[in-house]
Order: C-alpha cells, then sequence, then structure tokens
C-alpha cells in the first residue's frame, strides 16, 4: 500500500527534467582503420596491447593475420581492414590489437589506433541506412555520432564468425 | 547459516560416495554374476553397501536405508556362507543396485520416486536371498542407532602383541602385522616403549618395542590369529573379547564423529577438489616453465662463467620444474573404469528393451587417462553401446541360426599404446551390409550414385552427418545424429575414428585419443618463416641429406624412397606458405607416422631443437584448422602451433586427387578448412 501511495505522489510532482541514466546511454571504444571510424561495445574490450606480430596461422582466412599468446591463451587477430575488403594492414609497433570477448570467445582486432571512449545516448544510436545499389556490410550494427564524427558500431559476434563472409572478400591468399 | 551449509557440504559429498559406491556394486556383483567366486568381491560390496546404508541414515535420506538394509543383509548372507551365490540372485543383486541408484539419484535431486518404487525390487532380492522383511527393518533406522546389526555384527578385541628380542631376526616385519590388522577392521594401536633400553645399548637388529590393539572386526579370532601365524613362537601374544558396552563409552565422542564403523576402514587417502583449481594450476606450472626457459634464455653465458653456481641452481629449478608439471598432470590422470564402471547396467537395460541377450566384457578398466578426456568420452561410448545393441546384434533366434552363440557380445576395452589411448567399442553382430548403407548414402545424396568407394569407405559413410540405417526410429538407436556425433566430439579432444566392420561377424569402433590434453614432447622446426612444433611421438627418424632420394610418381608427386619403400613427400613451405616458397640447403625431411600405419615424410627448412610444449587449444578462440593439432607457447612468448602429420598428408593427398564427390563430404574436415 505504501509503495502504491508513493508512484501516486510521485506521479503528482510537476514534471520534472529526466536525469539521465546508466541504462540510458552506451560507451564504445572507438577506433580508426584508415580515415574511418569505428567502434565496439566498451564492455567487450578487455585490453588494448600494442602490435607485437603474430604467429602466422596456414590454410586460414586472410583476415586473420594470427595468433597471440596473451598470457597462457591462444587469441587469433583479426586484421579489421582486411575483414572489411579494403586490403591487409602493413602493421608497425604503432598499430593496436584490441582484445575484445564476445562470449568465451576471445579476439584481437587489428586497427590502426584507438581513439577514444565515448559515451551515446541509446536512443541516439541509428540504424544502417539501406543504400540503394550498395553492398550491405553485415558487421555493422549501427551508427553512432560523435564529436562531429561517424562511426559504425561494429557487431562483434558476426565480426568473429568465420562464417560470415565479408564485402568484396579479397582472400586471394592461404 | 554456516553449520546448515556444512552439513550441506557433507551431504554432497555422501553423495558423490554414494555414486562410487555403486559402481563398486555393480562391478563387485557383475563379477560375481559372471561366475567369479572370491570373497575379496563379496567383501567389497558389502562394504559398499553398508557405507551407503550408514552415511543415509545419517542424513536422513528414509527411503535409501531400509533398502540398503535389506540389500546388506542379504550380501551378509553371501559373504557368510549361508546363502549361495546364484545367477538369478545376482542378477537381481544388479538390479536393485540400479534401483538404489535411482533411489540416491532422487535424493540428490531432491526429488520423490513414485511410492513403492523400490518395494517390488527389494521383495525380489528378499525372497531370492530367504530374507524375511520385518516391517520393522523397513522403518528408517534411527542415524546414530548403532545396534549390532548396524555395524554388522562387529566384536572388539584387545590383542597385546609383545614381541621377543629375536623376532626381527627371522625377517619378520611387525608393521606388517599392522597393517593387515587394519584391514580387518578399526584398529587403535598404542605402542609399548617400556623395554626400549639407553641409545648406546641399542641393539638396531633386537625387537624391543611392544604393542596392544584395539580392535573392532567382524572376522572373528581365527582370522585375528592368522596375522600373527608367523610370529608366534617370537612373541607373547594374548587375544581377548571386549565387553561391547564398556568400549562404545570410551570410543563415544568418536563414534559420533565417525558416523559409521567403516568411515574408519583403510580406504585410499582421496580429497575432492574442484577441477578449476587443477586446470589453474595445470596453467600454472605451464607458464613456470615457460617463464623459466625464458629467463634461462637472458642469462649470458658469461654471467654462467663468472658465476658457476648459477648454471647448477637453473638446473635445478629445471628438475623441479619438470617434476611439478609431471605431477600436475598426474593429478589429472584417472583410470577410465569410471566409465567402463557405468556401461553395464546401459547393456542390461538395453538388452531388456530390445529382448535380446548381450553380454558385456570389457578390458583395460585400470588404464588412466586425462580427466577431460574421460568426461567427455561417456556420451560416445555409451552411444556406440546403444549403437551395438540397437542395431548390431541379432536377436537370439537369427544368432542361432547364423551358427553364432545366442549371447550377443559387446566388447569395450581401453589400452595404452605409445603417447595415445586406444579404445575399442565392438560387438559380434551382423557387421555393417555395405549395400544397404551404399544405397541409403545415394539415398540420401550424400555420395553420387556412380561413385567408386573402396569398401572403407562405404564402412566411414557411417561418420557423415545425418546418416542412419535404422528402418524404425527407436529410443535406443536410430535419430539420425548419430556416429557423426561421436566422430566430431572425440576430433575436438584431438582424437581419431575408425571402424573395421566384417559382414556376419560383427564390427568394432576404434577411438585414439591423446593421453593427455596439456604436454606434449616436441620437435621445434622452423617452415615457411614460422616455428612449428611436431610431435616426438609421431617421428621416426630425420634425414638430412634427402634430396637424392627423391622421385617423383605420376598423378602421386613427390615420392621419398625408405629403405625400399615409398613415402610421399611434403614440403611444409608449400603446404603453409606461398608455393614459391624458397628453397633452404639445410632443410631436412622428418620422417612421420601416420594414422593407420603409413609414414610421409615432412620438408623443413631447419630443425631448431626438441622440448616439452604445453599444449594450448586453439579452437577456444578459433575455428579448427586442418592440419594443425594445437598450439603451445615457446621460450619466447610467441606462439608455435603444433603438426598433425596425418592430417596435412591427408590434405595434400586430397589436394591431389581429382574431385569426387563423397570426398568433400566424407571428410568433414576439409567443410572447416
Amino acid at each position: 500500500m505504501i509503495g502504491k501511495r508513493r508512484i501516486t505522489d510521485y506521479d503528482e510532482l510537476p514534471g520534472p527534467t529526466p536525469v539521465m541514466e546508466d541504462s540510458d546511454v552506451q560507451q564504445f571504444v572507438s577506433f580508426m582503420v584508415g580515415d574511418q571510424h569505428y567502434c565496439v561495445d566498451i564492455m567487450a574490450v578487455r585490453e588494448i596491447k600494442a602490435w607485437t606480430g603474430t604467429t602466422g596461422l596456414p590454410n586460414s582466412q586472410a583476415y586473420i593475420r594470427g595468433v597471440i599468446n596473451l598470457r597462457g591463451t591462444i587469441v587469433p587477430v583479426i586484421d579489421l581492414r582486411m575483414r572489411f575488403g579494403q586490403g591487409l594492414t602493413e602493421p608497425t609497433p604503432a598499430h593496436v590489437v584490441v582484445i575484445v570477448a564476445v562470449g568465451e570467445a576471445q579476439s584481437g582486432l587489428l586497427v590502426d589506433g584507438v581513439s577514444d571512449i565515448v559515451t551515446v545516448p541509446r536512443k541516439d544510436i541509428a540504424a544502417i541506412p539501406d543504400l540503394e545499389g550498395e553492398e550491405r556490410n553485415p558487421f555493422f550494427h549501427g551508427l553512432v555520432t560523435s564529436q562531429n564524427s561517424l562511426m559504425a558500431v561494429i557487431a562483434l559476434d558476426r565480426l568473429i564468425s568465420q562464417r560470415v563472409t565479408g564485402p568484396a572478400s579479397t582472400s586471394a591468399a592461404a | 547459516m554456516p553449520v546448515d551449509s556444512k552439513l550441506e557440504r557433507f551431504r554432497t559429498m555422501f553423495l558423490d560416495e554414494c555414486d562410487e559406491h555403486a559402481r563398486t556394486l555393480e562391478r563387485t556383483l557383475g563379477a560375481l554374476q559372471r561366475g567369479a567366486r572370491n570373497a575379496d568381491l563379496v567383501d567389497d560390496a558389502f562394504r559398499a553397501i553398508h557405507s551407503i546404508k550408514g552415511g543415509a541414515g545419517m542424513f536422513g535420506f528414509d527411503r535409501i536405508v531400509p533398502f540398503a538394509h535389506i540389500f546388506e543383509t542379504a550380501l551378509d548372507g553371501i559373504r557368510t556362507g549361508r546363502i549361495a551365490v546364484s545367477e538369478e540372485l545376482m542378477t537381481a543383486a544388479l538390479r536393485a543396485t540400479d534401483c538404489l541408484s535411482d533411489l540416491i539419484l532422487a535424493a540428490a535431486s531432491n526429488t520423490d520416486l513414485a511410492a513403492g518404487y523400490e518395494n517390488n525390487m527389494i521383495g525380489t532380492l528378499a525372497r531370492l536371498a530367504g530374507i524375511t522383511i520385518e516391517s520393522a527393518s523397513l522403518e528408517p533406522a534411527k542415524p546414530q542407532s548403532r545396534e549390532p546389526a548396524a555395524s554388522g555384527g562387529a566384536e572388539r578385541w584387545n590383542i597385546r602383541f609383545s614381541p621377543h628380542a629375536g623376532l626381527l631376526k627371522r625377517a619378520n616385519e611387525p608393521l606388517f602385522i599392522v597393517r593387515q590388522m587394519q584391514e580387518l577392521g578399526s584398529l587403535q594401536v598404542t605402542a609399548d616403549m617400556s623395554a626400549l633400553p639407553p641409545f648406546a645399548q641399542l641393539q638396531p637388529t633386537d625387537a624391543y618395542l611392544g604393542w596392544t590393539f584395539e580392535l573392532e572386526t567382524e572376522r572373528g579370532e581365527a582370522a585375528i590369529r592368522d596375522i600373527f601365524q608367523f610370529v608366534e613362537d617370537d612373541c607373547d601374544l594374548s587375544i581377548t573379547r571386549r565387553e561391547a558396552g564398556s568400549v562404545s563409552e570410551d570410543t563415544a565422542p568418536q563414534a559420533l564423529l565417525q558416523p559409521d564403523v567403516v568411515m574408519a576402514e583403510p580406504m585410499a587417502s582421496t580429497i575432492r577438489v574442484d577441477i578449476d583449481r587443477i586446470d589453474r594450476l595445470v596453467n600454472l606450472a605451464g607458464e613456470i616453465a615457460i617463464s623459466q626457459a625464458l629467463v634461462a634464455q637472458l642469462i649470458d653465458q658469461s654471467l654462467f662463467n663468472a658465476n658457476p653456481r648459477l648454471f647448477q641452481e637453473l638446473s635445478q629449478l629445471l628438475t623441479h620444474t619438470q617434476n611439478l608439471q609431471d605431477s600436475v598432470m598426474a593429478i589429472r590422470a584417472q583410470p577410465i573404469r569410471t566409465i567402463f564402471d557405468r556401461m553395464p547396467r546401459l547393456v542390461r537395460e538395453l538388452a531388456e528393451q530390445t529382448n535380446k541377450k548381450i553380454v558385456l566384457r570389457t578390458a583395460g578398466e585400470n588404464t588412466e587417462i586425462d580427466k577431460t578426456v574421460i568426461e567427455q568420452l561417456s556420451d560416445p561410448i555409451m552411444h556406440m553401446i546403444r549403437n551395438a545393441a540397437g542395431h548390431a546384434i541379432e536377436d537370439s533366434e537369427e544368432r542361432i541360426a547364423r551358427g553364432k552363440p545366442a549371447e550377443g557380445l559387446i566388447h569395450l576395452s581401453a589400452e595404452q599404446r605409445g603417447s595415445r589411448i586406444v579404445i575399442e567399442v565392438g560387438d559380434d553382430g551382423r557387421g555393417i551390409d555395405r549395400e544397404r548403407v551404399r544405397n541409403k548414402a545415394i539415398a540420401k545424396n550424400l555420395i553420387a550414385s556412380d561413385a567408386v568407394l573402396s569398401t572403407e569407405d562405404i564402412d566411414n559413410l557411417i561418420f557423415l552427418p545425418g546418416f542412419s540405417t535404422a528402418e524404425t526410429v527407436t529410443n535406443i538407436a536410430g535419430r539420425g545424429v548419430g556416429m557423426d556425433v561421436v566422430k566430431r566430439n572425440i576430433q575436438k579432444l584431438g582424437g581419431r575414428v575408425s571402424l573395421r566392420s566384417e559382414p556376419g561377424q560383427g564390427s568394432t569402433v576404434v577411438l585414439t585419443l591423446p593421453l593427455t590434453l596439456a604436454v606434449l614432447e616436441g620437435m621445434i622446426v622452423r617452415a615457411a618463416g614460422e616455428s612449428y612444433v611436431i610431435p616426438i611421438s609421431s617421428i621416426v627418424e630425420c634425414r638430412a641429406s634427402w634430396q637424392k632420394d627423391v622421385g617423383e610418381v605420376a598423378g602421386f608427386g613427390e615420392v621419398l624412397k625408405m629403405r625400399g619403400s615409398y613415402v610421399s613427400l611434403i614440403h611444409l613451405n608449400r603446404v603453409f606458405g606461398s608455393a614459391a616458397a624458397a628453397f633452404k640447403q639445410q632443410s631436412v625431411a622428418i620422417i612421420a607416422e601416420i594414422e593407420g600405419g603409413g609414414h610421409v615424410a615432412l620438408v623443413v627448412d631447419e630443425i631448431v631443437g626438441q622440448q616439452q610444449v604445453v599444449i594450448k587449444s586453439i579452437t577456444d578462440n578459433l575455428d579448427p584448422i586442418v592440419g594443425i593439432a594445437g598450439a603451445t607457447i615457446l621460450g619466447d612468448g610467441r606462439v608455435a602451433l603444433i603438426l598433425d602429420a596425418s592430417e596435412i598428408s591427408r590434405l595434400n593427398g586430397s589436394r591431389r586427387k581429382t574431385v569426387q564427390t563423397f570426398n568433400s563430404g566424407i571428410d568433414s574436415r576439409r567443410n572447416v578448412a
């Protein structure tokens, strides 16, 4: 009874400005590949490492650059540029590997550089527009804008799955 | 509430133990049923049921207690020779074991079985054992009840044993006597050191100590006297029976802690440890080995020269690390018995459901294998046994008509061969009907109708997804998710499955599994710009000057002449790198054994060394890769892939072969490539 009473009281208050709660916003780690910005849900990011080379995997997809030793666990590194069909990255020590977790599985994403952590209201995450005649990139599930730059939100589960093929997949090697 | 959670923990522990006891019953009664007549078997069975009863009473499992009591009484009758062992009685006892397992399972999951579920079983067992069920005995026993029946008529004995000085000279060992008495029952020993002289006067070859034993046993005076048989003339011995009443008083506090006499019996001292903790230990031991190798590499030779002890201590550390790793791995090893012991019940039930007569014969139950492997093996083995009972074994009339014994036979065996464990599940049933399998595969579009298949190829069709020859789907087997799942599960463990079958004679599925999933002795090689590990266990020899022995066979590729025979030659550079990989002068051909007994020569750029490597799974984070069995982390912290010679040879072969329609289907590995 008491609870109900309170709710009624609250309803009678003169319309307060809604406070933005944690659940109303989402945080992303954003990074660059070429001049494009992308981002992933911050909750999926485990750590960020400098590129130190990988051990190549024979007979695997060209976008898998190989595996690294992450404190005793073997983690594959995905070349995002290659995954998006834009050719292989020429990695230097300045390149960065973002370690992400999807369920139990961990993967590294090779990117050109990490730019920022952005906080975006959930309602501002836009759907990917259907472009006429353009092949739809299966790895994005939304678009966000932060500090005047447009970023694609990466759908990690699809990105990591070897069963999902990317746009203009140029898997000539292997 | 801490007390409750503690009790809860003990309760879980007890239920775990019950599971083990049930399996002991299964094993011992099974052996008796098959005709073994061994007092130890009966004793083991009795102890198992007795422990179940005792614990069940303490934790208030009211349905288990009366059931276990009748069971116990029956076994006690056999033990004392009052009841004769018959196959019929043992069959009933085995059924009762199944029923008891159900009761335990129900207790563990806090569910209630239908009232009277066990009554039938009790009745049969009691009738066969000639026990009259008193209504009193069906009532739950009081947890702390210590009436003689609960301890199986145990008596307390006081034994005074004072060796003469010359006892030891006649090669007697008092410790053996103590141990033997421990086997009789619960034992308390007090040493009498009064005869011990000052050290200076001590004669090392003389016996000075005497002992007083308090023994609680059901075995009677003769059994105790037996132990002292050989020392009788060299000691003063007195054996007296103690009054039951006076004893229970002075051991009362202990009796509360140890709810049952049986718990004080000598049993293998074990603790239950969460497997995650062991895994963490395994991982850490692996990491230590890596760190240590790194340190060793970083230490300069000049440092060693400046301080010779450094080298000494480092080698010491190396030995310790190695031992640590071995010990940790040993924790994970378990006898495969834990799976095998579950199978008799399955076979019994299947035989009943299918109205066939089936015997299960097992061998090699003590073969030890990694715990993880064991856990993953249970389902595949059960599935294959279901298949054998459901499809392969004919019913009695058909068997007799074919001149076979009326009883079908399923055999299940495990054995260690080198670094692998080989498990066989076989039957003496009708074998694979190749014509039918072939037609079925064609009908299901798994192969082209004009495909030319060897008998082996046809047999292997049953491993294809969606293949099932059962004409009617039964609840025993034949849901079409059969052998391909078995194959996939075994492959996931780094194992292989093969099948051999003789029409009319039966078939055998052979599972080959790695001994451990954690460590292997590997040869480190370089090829295609990377380091790779080849398991030493598969390497037959390494050849430096191999080029002169190479020949080309049309349509087959390069072969290497090896003591009169030829093996196919594979350049790792070409398989793993670009086809135009540089040809290295110092390259070595490594001849490795492949599945099925053949060999393959792998050409690598150079051999780097040999070391124990910790196997890491690559499939945790990645789809499987053809030719790669796993990965490891080398001394420099880099990842090196572990090669699978058999798969590489197959990969190479399938690349060269002209495309065959069935090929892509048969080799499911290619799908993941």
